[in-house]
């Protein structure tokens, strides 16, 4: 299971629609519990050096800007996510092919309909599984 | 000697290249890692030239990429 707090939850739509016609990205720090539950506790908005409404890919200096930040305040590096302003949120066939750490937790959020949609994913040996995310109030 | 792999500390022999201490961690999909040694970025390709030192502090970061083309709706 995952939980995002609602406050982070939207600052990752903020960051979305901001970027719009582009794809957003970033990555998500937080803890992990005894029994592998992720909370997140911080969501760090990150450039889509690709800036392509269709594509999506970090720069690896700001990912390890972001990593020693989460570091700095004690946080684990948890995985990612990134916007699909036009599509579900579903993993692509390239979203797939792309995830090589099969530890991180892959976050999917579309902006295709009214309201946004937020999902989060293991995906491993190009296969996606999706996971429980609970949006908490605190 | 006493290195840093992401925020850990770990016990290697002097001078154990970076492809060794991948390969000891268990780094998955290396080809698609940059290794970030203090201030330096390596590629997979480097990572057996680059011997470590004493408190070398590593992190090893995934190409993260994707996108949402070809979904439908």
């Amino acid at each position: 299971m995952i939980r995002l707090k609602r406050r982070d939850a939207e600052k990752i739509v903020l960051h979305a629609r901001a970027c719009l016609p582009e794809e957003a990205c970033g990555l998500i720090g937080g803890t992990v519990t005894a029994d592998g539950d992720k909370n997140v506790e911080a969501v760090f908005p990150l450039t889509n050096a690709d800036h392509s409404p269709e594509h999506f890919s970090m720069d690896p200096r700001e990912q390890v800007a972001a990593i020693r930040e989460m570091r700095a305040l004690g946080l684990t590096p948890l995985g990612n996510f990134h916007s699909h302003p036009e599509t579900p949120a579903r993993p692509s066939g390239e979203d797939k092919r792309l995830a090589f750490d099969s530890a991180a937790v892959y976050m999917i959020l579309s902006l295709a309909g009214e309201a946004p949609v937020l999902r989060a994913f293991h995906i491993e040996h190009g296969t996606a599984e999706e996971e429980t995310l609970v949006i908490t109030e605190e | 000697m006493t290195i840093w792999i992401a925020g850990a500390k770990k016990e290697y022999r002097p001078g154990a290249t970076l492809k060794e201490v991948a390969e000891t961690e268990r780094v998955e999909n290396p080809v698609y890692v940059t290794a970030v040694v203090n201030e330096d970025y390596i590629k997979f390709g480097d990572f057996a030239s680059v011997a470590l030192k004493e408190g070398d502090r590593i992190e090893f970061v995934y190409f993260m990429g994707g996108g949402g083309y070809g979904v439908h709706q």
